[in-house]
């Protein structure tokens, strides 16, 4: 069941299209990601939902109402700022209490809301510290409960982990998924990583230049990406000119550098030089060369790079691996 | 070495007349006496001056956050036309020194002023209308100038807002009134909080507007200047140590309070986005009020101005002066009587500048490196002239100097010089701490002496703050008149003093063309400073 829907929405500031003829919906209970380069678009869309942006032209409607000109405050949106923007002045128990005393609930509920929420994000013992007490990653876990404290329509979220430590990222992702699930809240999320995107959301759409280019399940997206752009924001790929047999339009051929097989002789195989071969830990990098075409091969190893630079080396494609993309 | 002139200038500049007007007002004739308090209290009018001084401040915080706190909402929230031209004459009441904004407001509100007489005219009243006299004109003239304050520490608060803080507010379901009140107000509170206490203590401090308008309404810092001008100096000690009393413990409840919660945004911030007004209505009511806001700021620089142009004793009873001249101006360059006041303000200006600017130098490059008690004490001391009235500086040192310096031409620069001290180590400790440490670690890396990477680097990049400080501190001495009435002697008779005296001969056009002077004076030097400033401004400051 759509909960969410954007048709036909536009912005332009001045001159400046920021975002073109959007459209896309969000079911009930789904995590739909929008992933794409600064400047794409995506947090002016995350706005516009939220009602802090009017849009030049298009609709945003939410359980089939149109919302587009309901301002912010009666949208009923729970919304994450990407510097949490929890009140200085207050405590940790007074950011959460704010949504929930504008709605003039009484003390009681209030309290109840509170502790619900605070529990599930699992900061119950911080309800009266001063927020300037709070790490990083415990600031962005009080802005989420703040942001479901007033059970929201939808919840958005704006690049939610991108002010903190990588090492911390990880964890919170994970925490930030299991709390999005356990309140069973339809949610927007807005970010520039790629893995942040696949990790949280059920589909992912993909903006640049204010157009979405592609949606889709993780896999999908990844695997058969709607364009050249798609394919390399999504990782790297190795974009190769084919051709159909008995055709002469020529195509271009993605194949992602974990698909290329080497060293193995079996099916359509082709002769090229290793130019580099850089350890990357887990993993080993190889820059090959054929008849001057580079493609890029990401492999497992044994200990050392099988491969030196100089050796020649055997590469295929398996038939399911490699995509075909659709001509501009 | 370096510590300890330091140290001596504050002590003997700062501590010891302090110490000596608080210790004297209770030895009024040599032995241990509360009597000249037990008087003050006892005698009504004393009292009264002390109130007035008190309930005139309160007003004026009211007064000036009433006019300044909206308009720094307008300037900062809503894009119109002649939005940048209108905030920069907002500006305009703090390029008036502060006597001729006092007689400029007399010569246009006052009983005979060209406004109370055009609206009488106009509308055929039977008296002249506003007529401001005593409080009135006392509240007005410091709601005029005072209200900068607010507008300039509001602005600079909602600058630093982050507009995500009151997005974050409209999600959560807050409307317009909520989220003014239960956030963007709260967040506010630090500059509310520095606005007032400017506020407050400039008017505290305020002597030019009761002075001028005085009528029956008392007020301490005239009160100082009385005793003294009647030769009861115990008075005059005991008034002194009761303004500064007053001034210092508003300052430090407001810096406890202040100092409680904290209030900065903790991410960093956003800033908002202004809403341009497009309706055609609200377009003619933003313009028609902006140029009448325009018109009524400058009006006072306006009227100085006309005036300076009129014929000394010809404006009498008519509504506008009816002969003009450029006489005044040929005599105060020819007359060498009226030229040494310009003289005067000029080498005592200078002369206590440079003081301020090398001492100001030594001192916060020997202070930045220490933690301890002993830059705290000095800290205190250098912040102490600042806190304090300009009549208690003034009063403490001619009195406690009375033996040495009083009577002298060197007096008034010295006093000049104390008054300026904070404002001068502000302005370059501001530079100190905005440049990154690791520049001076880069260069003691690439095998500079200490002394070199001071001289050759450090001083570079402070030389923006030494500047904006040094010449602050130049048009502040230019333009003094409230120390300077109680120190000066006839031969370093300041412009400010001059103007005073010519006013009081009916003089308005020679007092109004020294007050023209001084406005010139003050503009040029603040150009100037922008100019020297702006060019490679902040190479390598963070």
């Amino acid at each position: 069941m759509r909960h969410l829907e954007l048709a036909n929405l536009s912005k332009l500031f001045g001159s400046t299209r920021a975002v073109h003829e959007l459209n896309l919906h969000v079911d009930r209970g789904e995590i739909l990601s929008i992933l794409g380069p600064s400047g794409c678009g995506k947090t002016t869309t995350l706005r516009m939902i939220a009602g802090l942006e009017p849009p030049t032209s298009g609709s945003i409607l939410s359980n089939g109402r149109d919302i587009t000109t309901l301002p912010a405050r009666l949208r009923n949106m729970g919304m994450v700022f990407q510097n949490y923007a929890l009140f200085p002045h207050l405590d940790v128990f007074e950011n959460i209490a704010f949504g929930l005393k504008t709605r003039r609930l009484d003390a009681a509920t209030v309290e109840q809301r509170v502790s619900k929420a605070l529990g599930a994000v699992r900061m119950q013992e911080y309800e009266r510290r001063s927020v300037h007490q709070l790490s990083g990653g415990q600031q962005q876990r009080i802005a989420l409960a703040r942001a479901l404290a007033i059970e929201p329509e939808v919840l958005l979220l704006d690049e939610p982990l991108s002010n903190l430590d990588p090492s911390l990222r990880e964890e919170l992702r994970d925490q930030i998924r299991s709390i999005i699930r356990e309140f069973e809240v339809t949610t927007v999320f807005v970010t520039h990583d790629q893995q942040e995107a696949f990790a949280l959301a059920d589909r992912v759409a993909i903006m640049e230049a204010g157009i979405c280019r592609q949606v889709g399940k993780p896999a999908e997206v990844y695997n058969r990406p709607a364009d050249a752009f798609v394919a390399g924001f999504l990782g790297k790929a190795n974009l190769l000119p084919g051709r159909f047999v008995g055709l002469d339009d020529g195509v271009t051929v993605m194949v992602r550098p974990e698909n290329v097989v080497l060293g193995k002789r079996d099916g359509r195989t082709f002769e090229a030089f290793v130019g580099q071969a850089v350890m990357e830990g887990a993993i080993v990098q190889y820059t090959l060369d054929y008849n001057g075409t580079r493609i890029t091969a990401r492999t497992f190893h044994h200990g050392a790079p099988t491969y030196q630079p100089g050796d020649s080396v055997a590469i295929s494609f398996p038939a399911d691996c490699y995509h075909v993309l659709p001509k501009s | 070495m370096i510590a300890l002139i330091v140290l001596l200038v504050l002590i003997i500049g700062v501590l010891y007349p302090n110490a000596f007007t608080f210790i004297r007002s209770f030895f009024p004739a040599g032995s241990l006496s509360f009597d000249t308090y037990l008087h003050f209290f006892a005698t009504p009018s004393s009292r009264e001056a002390f109130t007035n001084s008190l309930l005139i401040s309160v007003a004026t915080v009211i007064l000036s956050a009433a006019i300044g706190i909206p308009l720094a909402f307008l300037f900062h929230r809503y894009e119109f036309r002649g939005r940048s031209v209108l905030r920069a004459i907002a500006a305009a009441p703090v390029l008036l020194p502060p006597l001729v904004g006092v007689i400029s407001v007399l010569f246009l509100y006052g009983e005979s002023g060209v406004i109370s007489r055009g609206i009488q005219m106009a509308f055929g009243l039977a008296k002249p209308w506003p007529n401001l006299h005593g409080l009135s004109a006392i509240l007005f003239v410091h709601a005029y100038s005072m209200y900068v304050y607010f507008l300039m520490f509001v602005s600079a608060g909602l600058d630093r807002l982050d507009s995500a803080m009151e997005e974050a507010a409209e999600t959560l379901g807050a409307s317009g009134f909520t989220k003014l009140t239960r956030v963007t107000l709260p967040m506010l509170v630090p500059s509310l909080v520095g606005a007032s206490l400017v506020t407050f203590m400039s008017s505290m401090a305020s002597f030019s507007a009761p002075y001028i308008f005085g009528g029956g309404i008392r007020v301490l810092a005239v009160e100082i200047f009385n005793s003294k001008l009647n030769g009861n100096i115990p008075m005059a000690l005991v008034e002194t140590v009761l303004l500064a009393m007053s001034s210092l413990s508003v300052l430090f409840v407001l810096r406890w309070y202040e100092g409680r919660r904290k209030y900065s945004s903790v991410g960093k911030g956003v800033a908002s986005r202004r809403t341009v007004i497009t309706s055609n209505a609200a377009k003619v009511v933003a313009f028609a009020v902006g140029s009448i806001a325009v018109l009524f700021l400058l009006l006072p620089h306006l009227m100085v101005v006309v005036m300076s142009f009129v014929k000394d004793g010809t404006w009498t009873t008519e509504w506008l002066p009816p002969s003009y001249t450029a006489e005044n101006y040929i005599r105060l360059f020819h007359d060498p009587a009226f030229f040494e006041p310009i003289r005067n303000s000029l080498w005592m200006s200078a002369v206590a500048t440079a003081a301020n600017l090398v001492w100001g130098l030594v001192a916060t490059f020997w202070l930045r490196r220490r933690k301890d008690n002993l830059r705290r004490f000095a800290d205190l001391l250098i912040v102490l002239p600042w806190a304090l009235p300009g009549t208690v500086v003034a009063l403490s040192m001619v009195e406690s100097f009375s033996t040495v310096l009083a009577g002298t031409v060197i007096l008034l620069p010295f006093v000049y010089f104390i008054r300026n001290l904070p404002l001068v180590v502000r302005a370059i400790d501001a530079s100190f701490a905005q440049i990154d440490p690791s520049v001076e670690e880069a260069a003691a890396t690439l095998g500079s002496t200490t002394a070199y990477a001071i001289r050759r680097i450090m001083l570079l990049l402070v030389l923006p703050g030494v500047i904006a400080g040094s010449l602050l501190a130049f048009i502040t001495a230019l333009g003094e008149f409230v120390s300077s009435i109680i120190v000066y002697v006839y031969s370093n008779r300041p412009i400010s003093i001059e103007i005073l005296s010519q006013l009081r001969q009916f003089n308005l056009g020679t007092a109004s063309a020294y007050g023209v002077l001084l406005i010139i004076l003050i503009a040029v030097t603040l150009l100037a400073g922008e100019r020297l400033r702006s060019p490679g401004r902040d190479p390598l400051v963070q």
